[in-house]
């Protein structure tokens, strides 16, 4: 029980994390029609500038900094470069762009800050465990995810519902025209929206730096998952990304937790064995396929 | 450009690349650089999953992420019954083979198979879901791989030898090269015909519009369909012919950045055209080794490159030349 | 010109009963009831916005209605998806031109005549080497008035030639019904005139439901007209009795009505 409850924490935990990625990535499919695969390279940038920032200054403070300013200004940089070019054009340019990008950035990094992996160390104010319920002691460092992940999606409802801001959002996801008859530049808008893309990719790399390895391929990793995460909950829609992120979260961390024995039990021992680490990894992508065969368009999608 | 242009074009360059490809062993023999066939070889290869990737995406307009999976769904094939035929125990009962004959047409079953699958669910839907889908089967299949443990896992699995064809050795560098160069011609003149056919116009015409197909009274998914399991047969053929070259098979050959790979290859070659691929394959591969030659950072060239071929590769090399998407 | 009013006494190939489609608030089709008789050209007019697009997308197959039924032939197509409705012979030219730009006008041709049996899985034969398919696709163009154009990509030919060739594609096919949305739009007076001769010379083989906005066509050709409103079929009937009948009058206040 105790163990479920664990669990059950850690999805949400997963889950927060994955927001922030699939927020901004559902963002920019939904709005500006990019399928942007350098998602994940933000994240590693941020990531990486917060751990080197860390072990430059001693400071968390200024590692969190860095690791927002240093995505979101290479997020401008990259839109600023590339991305802008990609709006009208099919998704299978935008894939191959983005693909050159992540390669880029991969090796721009490792150039730049070497192949050995920086580690980051758990701040001192995160550290240690607090008893949630008898017998079960949570890290603090988890539950403090958890809470950032609740005020970001706060947060963005709120931008999205109730800043002028958010309106310009929402009307240039159904009518750029509009946008622009408006008077509102909408070059500017863009920016700014894969910008606060890539700072909230820059947040979840903060966060996840002490509890996941710093390597080149960690934005790859959790790119597809992100993906995975919008195309459930529906391209376009914060609520869907919210869900989906939710979803995935809880299927991957009860998957990895209660699969293998279920297996165990459904399979013959040794196809159990051989499978089973496979499925239990392709949980989350079993999923996916099933919402779509039922829900083409997501569980949530932004325009029905 | 007229039809009739476009043909002449594209038989010239046809003949061109048969004789520049039948002289390359023969050429690189006598200049002393034997390596020459080694790289002609991976052209090869990759080139007939390049042009059966060019069929759905050039003129079915699917855009497949996940093909990577057919390629090594083709070389796990013949490396899972090299392993058991030599030394691994049987399988299933079975001793294991290593003729060609049986083998390879095996492997092609399987992904002709696993496309069925894919294919009836992933086609039900349409652009960016299509896209993630595909995609999402080949991670399946990568985890899979990865996780095979009797099977190398992560680290691969390495093949005794080749598998055998009656008459000829395929040990021989020269040997498997021309067998490679005829197998591509046949599977690029199989391609041909299916887009000329009458299958073909109405593959086309569903990519050019929809709406006035299905309002004729035809229904998309079987032709789809067939077109995908056709493009993964091809896919698979590169995986088998990749898995004897290099004798090593390793999850690798499914991941995403390997289907990545291939589009990126039929986009720099030319959508729509069969051959423009082909010569797509051999700039790509041509450029990776001049560039891995130089600098271990390579990929620092070859992103903005892909990135480049992206932004600017609307007709890609041949597009114009061979007449994009024009039959005959 | 005036057509002679005629009841015509052929099966009803196309049986609309009591459609209804809303989209929130808005009632696009309000208990529409319809029927076309083979051999029997129907005309449906209305003033813009009148939901004859809507009516059409569902006639068609693709949107389904709140309520009501469609029946095609005898057989209750309602449920059926737009392809297989297009099979048992309900052929459609579209208002905004639905070509393959990337074929010639004779592709589009043999396509359709192709499409008579729901496609072909052949992938040796090469269809634009059968002589006897170029030659019934040639025919069709030939009939339309588009000769000589055979092998001109669609990109090439001119707006006026393009919606001819939607109309030799829509015949290519060999339905039992034609609907028409608005063949003429978009065409100069002359080729109208030439349409129009066309669609007298069809009348009769087919029965064809035609949505127009050429009055002068209409009358031409109309052995009865119907007229939309709002989503609601205020009256049906033959081309005199439409011309004189106060509402519609009235519904087309401010639009010419040739007398």
């Amino acid at each position: 029980m105790l163990l479920l409850v664990e669990q059950l924490l850690n999805g949400l935990q997963y889950g927060a994390m994955l927001f922030m990625l699939a927020s901004g990535l559902t963002l920019i499919f939904g709005i500006m029609g990019v399928i942007n695969l350098t998602h994940g390279a933000f994240y590693m940038i941020g990531a990486y500038s917060a751990a080197f920032a860390v072990l430059g200054t001693g400071s968390f403070l200024v590692g969190a900094l860095s690791a927002l300013v240093g995505a979101g200004l290479y997020a401008v940089l990259v839109e600023l470069a590339v991305i802008q070019w990609l709006y009208r054009r099919d998704h299978l340019y935008q894939v191959l762009a983005t693909l050159g990008l992540i390669l880029f950035t991969n090796e721009a990094v490792s150039i730049l800050f070497g192949r050995k992996p920086p580690l980051m160390d758990i701040p001192p104010f995160l550290r240690g465990s607090v008893g949630l319920l008898p017998g079960l002691d949570y890290p603090v460092i988890r539950l403090a995810f958890i809470a950032i992940g609740a005020l970001v999606a706060i947060g963005l409802w709120g931008l999205v519902n109730h800043t002028r801001l958010g309106m310009l959002i929402r009307a240039g996801a159904d009518d750029r025209e509009m946008v622009d008859a408006l008077g509102v530049d909408i070059r500017r808008l863009y920016t700014l929206v894969f910008g606060l893309g890539g700072v909230l990719c820059g947040l979840a790399g903060v966060m996840a730096a002490p509890l996941l390895a710093i390597e080149i391929g960690m934005g790859e990793r959790v790119l597809i998952t992100t993906f995975v995460v919008i195309v459930i909950g529906g391209v376009g829609s914060i609520r869907g990304a919210l869900v989906g992120a939710l979803l995935v979260g809880m299927v991957d961390s009860l998957g990895r937790a209660y699969l293998p024995q279920a297996l165990q039990l459904l399979l013959p021992a040794s196809v159990a064995d051989t499978l089973g680490a496979g499925l239990v990894s392709a949980s989350i992508y079993v999923l996916m396929a099933l919402v779509l065969l039922v829900r083409p368009l997501g569980l949530l999608p932004a325009r029905a | 450009m007229t039809r009739t242009r476009t043909r002449t074009v594209r038989l010239t360059a046809a003949l061109v690349g048969l004789v520049v490809f039948s002289a390359i062993p023969f050429i690189a023999a006598a200049a002393g650089y034997a390596t020459v066939v080694d790289v002609a070889t991976r052209i090869l290869i990759y080139a007939i999953a390049a042009v059966s990737l060019d069929l759905i995406i050039g003129y079915g307009a699917m855009v497949s992420f996940g093909h990577a999976m057919f390629f090594s769904l083709g070389g796990y094939t013949v490396a899972i019954i090299a392993h058991h035929t030599f030394g691994g125990g049987p399988m299933w009962g079975w001793s294991g083979t290593n003729a060609a004959l049986v083998v390879w047409p095996l492997a092609l079953l399987a992904c002709a198979l696993l496309a069925v699958v894919v294919g009836a669910l992933a086609l039900r839907t349409r652009g960016v879901q299509f896209i993630m889908i595909t995609l999402a089967f080949a991670q399946m299949i990568f985890f899979v791989l990865v996780s095979l443990q009797a099977y190398g896992g992560d680290d691969g699995l390495l093949i005794d030898r080749r598998n055998e064809l009656p008459l000829i050795d395929l040990g021989q560098p020269r040997t498997f090269y021309f067998l490679c160069f005829g197998l591509l011609v046949l599977w690029t003149l199989v391609c041909t015909s299916v887009v000329n056919s009458r299958f073909g116009l109405v593959l086309q015409a569903l990519r050019q519009s929809e709406r006035r197909t299905i309002n004729l009274g035809i229904r998309p998914l079987p032709f789809r369909l067939m077109a995908f399991v056709v493009s993964a047969v091809g896919t698979g053929l590169a995986g088998v012919l990749w898995a004897n070259y290099a004798r090593f098979v390793s999850p690798d050959m499914a991941a995403w950045t390997k289907s990545g790979e291939f589009m990126a290859i039929v986009i720099l070659g030319g959508l729509g055209t069969l051959l423009g691929p082909i010569v797509g394959t051999a700039v790509y591969l041509a450029l990776e080794q001049v560039l891995t030659s130089w600098t271990e950072h390579w990929m620092i060239v070859m992103g903005p490159i892909l990135t480049m071929i992206a932004l600017f590769g609307r007709k890609g090399m041949t597009g114009r030349l061979f007449g994009q998407n024009n039959n005959d | 010109m005036t057509s002679s009013p005629s009841t015509p006494d052929g099966e009803p190939v196309l049986e609309i009963t009591g459609l209804r489609k809303s989209f929130g608030a808005v009632l696009a089709t309000d208990d529409v009831t319809l029927t076309v008789r083979a051999g029997e050209l129907h005309a449906l007019i209305g003033p813009n916005g009148a939901g004859k697009s809507t009516l059409i997308t569902q006639i068609c197959g693709e949107l389904a209605p709140n309520a009501g039924s469609i029946l095609f032939a005898g057989q209750d197509i309602t449920r059926l998806p737009a392809y297989a409705r297009a099979r048992l012979g309900l052929g459609r030219s579209f208002q905004m031109t639905q070509l393959c730009p990337d074929f010639s006008a004779l592709d589009n041709v043999m396509l359709s005549i192709e499409a008579r049996h729901g496609g072909s899985f052949n992938v040796i034969v090469n269809p634009r080497r059968n002589s006897p398919l170029r030659q019934a696709a040639r025919e069709w163009l030939d009939r339309v008035g588009l000769a000589g154009r055979d092998d001109h990509p669609v990109s090439a030919l001119g707006h006026g030639e393009q919606r001819q060739l939607e109309i030799a594609v829509a015949l290519a096919r060999d339905p039992q019904l034609l609907l028409l949305d608005e063949p003429m739009a978009g065409m100069g007076p002359e080729e109208s005139a030439a349409l129009t001769r066309l669609l007298g010379e069809l009348k009769g083989r087919y029965a064809i439901l035609l949505v127009e906005h050429d009055m002068e066509a209409v009358f031409t050709l109309a052995d009865r007209v119907s007229v939309l409103v709002y989503g609601r079929i205020i009256f049906t009937g033959t081309v005199a009795e439409v011309r004189a009948h106060p509402e519609v009058r009235a519904a087309y206040l401010g639009e010419e009505l040739p007398c």
